[in-house]
């Protein structure tokens, strides 16, 4: 069900060009420069996380798959009351 | 009243005591207006520590309308340490933040942004400047070209190629090997203090990168163009309220052919024109506020418009409004005259017109697709 919500978020935002959840999202022309700025808040509004720097690999965020297996890992560090 | 003014608790007028315009002002007195602006906390206002004034994203607006007002320079001058204050925030190491926020957020540290160069602008993937050496500490080389702020800032963050890849760097203003070249005041934002810098060899820790390796455009440069635009988006708006104001007053009083100006029709038709733009550009500059308030995925599109539609109507409204003072206007020293030519630095600065409309075009048609898929 997570997968589904990351699903959509990317399949709009590369206007339907990702289906599979495998597939490269950072694939030339796919995605314009503010994608990693959207894609990091909707990653944590939506799974109430807070990301640092080293979380942004390429290998977290590389297809829906992966993103999805990179929340599941989080799921113990709920995001702590913001500045 | 002030109308952009969102809290009673804050001063009414942020721009009380900056009556001259900075690139008026001779080096010693620009420093003063600079040292008022770091006494009221406008260094921190996005600082996120206690010794910065943190404001809300609508109060942030208010500010830079006020100060925009009169001032297009002054603001930018702000709004460049201001968004390199935005990318410590997000991107920094907790060390980072706790070495720099606090200096920054009273103006101790004054910022600017290294992005452009001789070859680069709109095409920002495609910086030359390179990080080489490394693991531990890497030689910087390259030039940066436009800095606003670059003349008196002391810690600049700067985008070049570390082993091919964009990535973001911090380098103090006394590093060797940097030298600081201004530029002379051209057409438009004349108070800026533009530089274009040379970096020859300059010695950077690794513990200077900001964000992560091959984060400096798609992470780094983003948040900071991101908050930029926001600000430029309010300051255009509060350049527009000075076009109509002046428009409004002068033809008030001001008459021709037996009449007031204001009281022929086609002054009228001016008149309408700038005060609709203002409406419509208020409105999406406080959309973009609440979005970025929420913290919500559309807010990077909505700073995107509120900046587009602020910039290109703040330049008609110059125009209409030198049309309306006539030759009053056309005079040298006037605010009007200043904001005809900063207006049009507005639409090249953090993001062409041409381009935000590229990238307003992919939020349409995600937005299209969000809603359409909804309904299914």
């Amino acid at each position: 069900m997570s997968d589904e919500r990351i699903m959509r978020f990317v399949r709009v935002r590369t206007h339907g060009a990702i289906t599979d959840e495998e597939q490269e999202i950072f694939r030339d022309g796919l995605v314009n420069s503010l994608f990693v700025l959207d894609l990091l808040t909707f990653v944590e509004t939506t799974y109430n996380l807070e990301l640092d720097t080293s979380d942004l690999t390429l290998e977290n965020f590389a297809s829906v798959a992966s993103i999805g297996r990179f929340i599941s890992s989080q799921s113990g560090k709920r995001r702590s009351k913001r500045e | 009243m002030d109308r952009f003014d969102s809290s009673s608790a804050f001063r009414t007028n942020w721009a009380e005591g900056l009556d001259s315009a900075i690139e008026e002002l001779d080096s010693e007195r620009r420093i003063e207006a600079m040292d008022l602006c770091a006494d009221r906390g406008y260094f921190g206002v996005n600082s996120g520590v206690a010794t910065g004034l943190n404001l809300s994203q609508k109060q942030l607006g208010a500010l830079c309308a006020a100060i925009g007002k009169n001032d297009l320079s002054l603001v930018s001058l702000l709004t460049a340490h201001g968004l390199v204050v935005a990318a410590i925030r997000k991107w920094g190491s907790a060390q980072q933040k706790e070495d720099l926020l606090p200096l920054l957020s009273t103006g101790r540290l004054r910022a600017a942004f290294c992005l452009s160069e001789p070859t680069v602008g709109s095409d920002a993937q495609a910086v030359r400047a390179t990080l080489q050496g490394g693991p531990s500490e890497y030689r910087l080389d390259g030039e940066k070209s436009w800095v606003t702020g670059g003349q008196i800032a002391n810690l600049f963050l700067v985008i070049a190629r570390l082993e091919s890849q964009p990535t973001a760097i911090l380098v103090e203003g006394t590093t060797e090997g940097l030298s600081v070249e201004p530029v002379a005041p051209g057409f438009g934002l004349r108070g800026g203090m533009l530089a274009h810098l040379s970096f020859a060899g300059c010695p950077v820790e690794s513990s200077k990168i900001l964000g992560p390796i091959g984060g400096g455009i798609n992470c780094v440069a983003m948040t900071a163009l991101d908050e930029g635009r926001f600000r430029v988006s309010w300051s255009c708006l509060g350049a527009h309220e000075a076009c109509l104001e002046e428009a409004i007053a002068y033809a008030s009083q001001r008459h021709q052919s037996g009449k007031r100006i204001i009281d022929h029709q086609l002054v009228q038709r001016m008149i309408a024109e700038m005060e609709v733009s203002f409406r419509a550009s208020h409105q999406v500059c406080l959309w973009a506020a609440e979005q970025r308030e929420r913290r919500s995925v559309e807010s990077t599109g909505a700073v995107l418009i509120a900046k587009y539609h602020s910039a290109k109507h703040l330049r008609y409204a110059t125009q209409l409004s030198l049309r309306i003072l006539g030759a009053h206007g056309l005079m040298r020293k006037s605010r009007l005259e200043r904001h005809f030519r900063d207006a049009q630095v507005m639409g090249t600065i953090e993001g062409t017109d041409e381009i935000l409309q590229l990238a307003i075009s992919d939020f349409a048609v995600r937005s299209y697709l969000d809603r359409t898929s909804e309904r299914q």
